[in-house]
């Protein structure tokens, strides 16, 4: 048995604890978690505990370490160029949480540093490991619906209205001007990821609106909808709700239309779980089965784990996740300008298999 | 004492006709006095044959009907001349309900506020969605207040695609126009403010002929976001109601609602399927609304302003789709 991936870890938050430490512990025979550093040291110790690991106040005593291959960036988006940077001048691999950064020139920064390393880089974008958009995809690579001609993704998150600790909302950093843009990047920048995919074309232009919808929130656009035309002329639209009552299903809306018929993955039309009482109905379970999908990110880190120690293709270049940010910056654009942005011209119009 | 039903004339027969004929219970406070053809008359053999079913006198002549003087009310149910007859009626000086697109350009809202202005007629329009019973309520829920104050609309339309279903065969109409009247009615009555930002793409996606899909975003002056989508794209193997798959969400800041207006309680398989509402149709709110504003009882909505705004975001949303930028 091959001799297992020790991966440091910076960032031990929300999407540390629900998405990457479960997905390590699954691949507990492939990879082993030797560091973990957060701000917050506690943090840091709680993820660290269960494997033996070290737990710092500072990544860069993650970074500087001689046993780490892989680094594991949890970070806010604003702090991932610092470290993808840091950990390619050391050596390391990096798999980043989405997005990529909060602008193009980071994107670079980082693309262009594990390349001069000759270090992996890989974006987690998780919903290309996610059962359903893989079946989506392999439906539309076998021509099932023939050419793609219009797409629609949209989502819906509920809970942040309620008073419940999370996106936007409190101290929570997606709320935080000073290192988040917002919707179109902490959420949307899936469904421009998604877009492009289905589409298997570069944007050539976008128009979008975004808003402020929950109370409380410091100044975050916690809403957007943009829509998308792209090389091919094929049409994609994405709408992101984060503003639901207490109540209201988590769901995803997947609608693609093609020349020979349709695929479509609408959740609201699936939901298993019901709970009645004396306030109302409420899908308790919805965020849970729907939303968040642990499997997903196994499958992430399995495929990057392979391309380290097996030597694979990375699934997913750095080169598509710099696009689809690109194409979420172009709608932050759209949404502050109230213009319509063009992307036509300066970028290859098909996008890789 | 019970006042007696108000006697109303229809013309045309439209979308709501079957739904009408085939309600079999009493219409409300209204009786069919007369029914006549559409102008041009193409759908004379139909009316006869619903007319007789509900036992209301058929006539030829649409003209006569609505200058008739024992007729106060005229329901407008013809899909191909709907404006004219309109038109004319209201020039008449009669009630007007149009259950079908009034108008769809500002200057054939122009024509009817003037016959409405010159004869003294009264103009009352609302689509399908608007007088669905979930639209309705929607509508109720919206103007109380109860969903608070409006963050974002989603309103989708979707058409089987091609014509009449055939993906081979062109498109006939516009969608926006052929699907999205509807929609707009019921966006312009849920929200409270005027567009102050629209973007738009409208395109042929589908198959050749005129645009099939139509995408928008609309910005309200209240800031009130409305994500709309309009496409004739459903393959065979999804079927539709009549008036397609319509689907709406509106979030507000204290409750949210979805919207399946067209939701079907009967799937009839065949060669096809056939999908068939359960609810009461919206053609039996829209003689209610015309029964009230007749016998005075109950404030009625300016139609004329009504369908002037929807024919207005209609406009907007053609000149956004033109707009250079927009066809990058």
């Amino acid at each position: 048995m091959a001799t297992p991936v020790k991966i440091g870890l910076i960032g031990c938050g929300s999407i540390a604890r629900g998405a990457h430490l479960p997905a390590m512990r699954a691949l507990r025979d492939r990879v082993a978690l030797v560091a973990a550093a957060d701000l917050n040291r506690e943090a840091a110790q709680a993820a660290a505990a269960p494997w033996g690991a070290d737990a710092y106040a500072d990544g860069r005593q993650v970074v500087d370490r001689d046993d780490v291959e892989v680094i594991v960036i949890t970070t806010p988006e604003a702090a991932h160029r610092e470290w993808t940077v840091a950990a390619a001048a050391a050596g390391k691999h990096v798999l980043c949480e989405k997005p990529m950064a909060p602008s193009l020139e980071d994107a670079d920064a980082m693309i262009d540093a594990c390349r001069r390393a000759g270090v992996h880089l890989m974006i987690g974008h998780s919903r290309r490991f996610t059962r359903r958009y893989m079946e989506i995809r392999r439906a539309i690579d076998r021509g099932e619906i023939g050419a793609v001609r219009l797409v629609r993704e949209n989502e819906r998150r509920p809970g942040a209205r309620a008073g419940e600790p999370g996106y936007y909302t409190g101290s929570h950093w997606t709320g935080d001007p000073a290192v988040s843009v917002g919707a179109a990047l902490t959420n949307g920048i899936h469904e421009a990821d998604l877009l492009r995919w289905f589409t298997g074309s570069e944007p050539v232009g976008v128009f979008a609106e975004h808003k402020i919808t929950i109370e409380g929130n410091r100044g975050v656009p916690d809403f957007v909808t943009w829509t998308v035309r792209f090389a091919n002329g094929s049409v994609g639209s994405s709408e992101v709700s984060n503003c639901l009552p207490a109540g209201y299903p988590a769901f995803h809306q997947f609608e693609a239309y093609g020349l020979r018929g349709a695929i479509r993955a609408r959740d609201h039309e699936l939901i298993s779980l019901i709970r009645f009482r004396d306030g109302g109905a409420d899908y308790p379970e919805s965020a849970h089965i729907l939303l968040h999908n642990q499997t997903a990110y196994t499958r992430e880190h399995a495929a990057f784990v392979d391309a380290v120690r097996a030597g694979r293709p990375l699934p997913m270049s750095p080169d598509e996740a710099r696009a689809a940010l690109r194409l979420a910056l172009a709608a932050v654009d759209s949404a502050r300008t109230g213009r319509t942005v063009s992307l036509a011209g300066t970028e290859a119009s098909e996008v890789p298999a | 004492m019970t006042p007696a039903p108000l006697a109303i004339g229809i013309v045309g027969a439209g979308r709501h006709a079957g739904a009408l004929a085939d309600y079999q219970a009493p219409l409300g406070d209204v009786r069919v006095a007369r029914w006549a053809a559409s102008p041009g008359g193409a759908d004379l053999s139909v009316i006869r044959e619903l007319a007789t079913r509900i036992e209301a006198p058929f006539a030829r002549d649409w003209e006569a009907l609505v200058r008739d003087p024992d007729l106060r009310a005229v329901l407008v149910l013809s899909e191909s001349a709907g404006s004219v007859a309109a038109e004319a009626a209201l020039g008449a000086g009669k009630i007007v309900f149009s259950a079908v697109p009034a108008a769809t350009r500002p200057e054939e809202v122009n024509r009817l506020a003037g016959a409405a202005a010159g004869g003294r007629g009264v103009l009352l329009v609302g689509g399908t969605i608007r007088h669905s019973p979930a639209g309705r309520e929607a509508l109720r829920l919206i103007r109380s207040g109860e969903l608070g104050p409006l963050h974002s609309l989603f309103a989708s339309v979707r058409l089987p695609a091609g014509g009449n279903g055939d993906r081979s065969s062109p498109a006939p109409r516009a969608v926006l126009e052929e699907a999205g009247w509807d929609l707009l009615d019921f966006i312009v009555a849920a929200a409270g403010a005027q567009p102050s930002r629209v973007h738009a793409h409208m395109d042929t996606l589908f198959g050749s002929g005129a645009p099939d899909t139509a995408v928008c975003i609309v910005r309200f002056d209240d800031d009130l976001v409305a994500t709309i989508e309009v496409a004739r794209c459903l393959p065979p193997s999804i079927p539709a109601a009549a008036d397609g798959e319509v689907e709406i969400e509106v979030i507000g800041g204290r409750q949210a609602v979805r919207l399946l207006p067209g939701a079907a309680a009967v799937s009839v398989y065949g060669a096809g399927t056939v999908l068939r509402p359960w609810l009461d149709p919206p053609v039996v709110s829209m003689l209610d609304a015309l029964a009230a504003a007749a016998n005075g009882g109950v404030p009625h909505a300016d139609g004329i302003a009504d369908v002037r705004r929807a024919v207005d975001l209609m406009e907007a949303i053609r000149a956004a789709a033109a707009r250079p930028a927009a066809r990058i």
